[in-house]
């Protein structure tokens, strides 16, 4: 048996970045102090020569590294890799992984397509989704947390986002990777307030937070890119998260259209001052 | 019923002209989905597959990632392998009359330059170098012999051969020491080396060598072992070949 929740207390706290090759060089200069943690994805390293993995070594041996996977499907039909599973264990373990997250979501059906499908929001699909995610936590021996992704569209609905996230985790018993971009997306893709949603989700399942950049199609539909700099919308829903479920590691993505390391590192403090506004916050209430 | 559903999803994105989305979502939604999908698959694949892309328009390049992103079954939830389903689909599934003759071949140069980069195999530590006459190299793990058809490492926009050539192309792809992706143009007397090499009845290279002077019916076995062991010490200080023991 692996510990409950109660684990997640022992995550740092902080700010840190997603791992991207495009990055490396800038992160490998790093001064451990800039970073409280870095994130990494398994299936864009696993089975990969020693010389590939020695920059990631250099780095899991210099910051705390939590893990995000892509690749598992937990919401699919097609039969879950467990060679795949296997190998995830061990890289887990290799790199002193913390926590490992995967999406909410299904990237096969007869085969990978490589992307983020949405799972449909039914009854059928919770038991689907819950009873995968319970294998690959035995599979693992720890338990995962799943996060809320970007969708575009909710084919076959039954119930709303909400009903079907925490119907999910309260069914596999895991924890939250919680992409606040993705709830503010979400909002505006699927007109509903981003404030009730977060304060709908268990708190006490929350791992930690993801913030990214997104690209606006048009006013009342936004695309999940990770290309561009997080906007005040989604900052000021990082305050209120904080304010909701606690001040969490939160974690910076940026996939494409790098810019300097220091607007990176710029982001990354700001995440660290609005933690510390919640914190002054929190003091302030507790004295008064 | 679920994986009805699912499966609707995904083979719309996967051939959105033989498969219609879904009935109740909004088309500019399902636009998104299909941009990001295809436009993933399609970077992806050009950022590993450099020549092929070059050499086709934009149209054939779309065309051809549609059909292996609508045909292929990918099996790998690994990224880095992404290229070898591709690889793969060019050799054993794509039957196209008008893609040029060499496309599968090509394909398997540049993936497998891919691959012995991603290579978990080691070359053994160097040994003492003893005289060559006593030794017998064995070839590094980290070194492909290929033989094409076409002489795949010429192809660019410059050469794009129409039928096949006379004589076929022996390429020597490896890894060396230093971690740098080579290749060498090779031959089928080379490569007849290389399976002497991995005879286990054969304990040397002056073994090899007299084996080799019967088969090519040889006038001065001698010269031929002189021959034999400086191109096989070339082969040593390239990390193509290296000494067991």
């Amino acid at each position: 048996m692996y510990p409950g929740s109660e684990w997640l207390q022992q995550l740092p706290a902080g700010a840190g970045l997603g791992v991207r090759r495009g990055l490396l060089k800038s992160l490998l200069n790093l001064d451990a102090l800039q970073l409280d943690f870095m994130e990494v994805t398994p299936d864009n390293w696993i089975g990969t020569s020693a010389a590939t993995l020695r920059p990631l070594h250099q780095l899991t041996e210099k910051f705390s590294f939590l893990a995000h996977g892509l690749s598992l499907s937990l919401g699919g039909t097609d039969a879950l890799d467990v060679d795949f599973i296997a190998q995830l264990k061990s890289f887990l373990s290799t790199h002193n992984i913390l926590c490992y997250s995967e999406h909410l979501s299904y990237c096969s059906a007869d085969g990978h397509l490589y992307d983020l499908m949405p799972i449909p929001f039914t009854d059928e699909a919770v038991k689907n989704t819950a009873a995968r995610i319970r294998e690959v936590q035995d599979r693992l021996e720890r338990r995962i947390a799943i996060e809320n992704v970007s969708y575009y569209a909710a084919p076959f609905r039954q119930l709303s986002e909400i009903e079907f996230i925490n119907a999910v985790i309260a069914e596999a018993d895991c924890d939250l990777l919680l992409d606040v971009n993705n709830v503010y997306v979400n909002s505006i893709n699927h007109n509903y307030d981003p404030q009730q949603f977060i304060a709908a989700l268990p708190r006490d399942r929350v791992a930690y937070l993801h913030v990214a950049g997104h690209y606006v199609e048009a006013e009342d539909l936004r695309v999940d890119t990770h290309a561009a700099a997080v906007c005040d919308p989604v900052w000021d829903l990082l305050g209120f998260t904080y304010r909701h479920v606690g001040i969490k590691s939160t974690v910076l993505e940026r996939d494409f259209n790098y810019p300097p390391i220091e607007e990176l590192l710029a982001e990354v403090e700001k995440i660290r001052s609005i933690q510390q506004a919640e914190l002054q916050r929190k003091e302030k209430a507790y004295v008064a | 019923m679920l994986r009805e559903q699912q499966l609707l999803f995904a083979n719309h994105l996967r051939n959105p002209a033989h498969y219609p989305a879904p009935t109740d979502v909004e088309e500019r939604r399902m636009r998104i989905y299909r941009q990001l999908f295809f436009g993933n698959i399609s970077q992806l694949l050009a950022n590993t597959f450099p020549v092929i892309h070059s050499i086709l328009s934009d149209e054939q390049w779309q065309a051809l990632v549609r059909d292996f992103y609508a045909g292929h079954r990918s099996e790998t939830p690994l990224f880095p392998f992404i290229a070898g389903e591709f690889a793969a689909y060019l050799q054993n599934e794509r039957d196209v009359e008008s893609d040029y003759p060499f496309l599968a071949e090509l394909a398997q140069y540049e993936w497998c330059e891919i691959a012995l980069r991603h290579s978990e195999a080691e070359l053994p530590a160097v040994s003492d170098a003893a005289s060559i006459e006593y030794i017998k190299p064995a070839l590094s793990p980290l070194c492909w012999p290929m033989v094409f058809r076409f002489p795949v490492h010429h192809i660019g926009s410059n050469y794009l051969p129409d039928s096949v050539p006379a004589t076929s192309t022996y390429l020597l792809v490896y890894r060396n020491r230093d971690e740098q992706i080579k290749f060498i143009e090779s031959s089928a007397a080379t490569f007849r080396v290389l399976q002497l090499l991995a005879d286990e009845t054969l304990s040397s290279v002056r073994a090899v060598s007299e084996v080799l002077a019967i088969e090519m019916q040889h006038p001065d076995p001698a010269a031929l072992f002189e021959m034999l062991s400086e191109s096989l010490r070339q082969l040593l200080q390239a990390n193509v070949l290296y000494v067991a023991r």
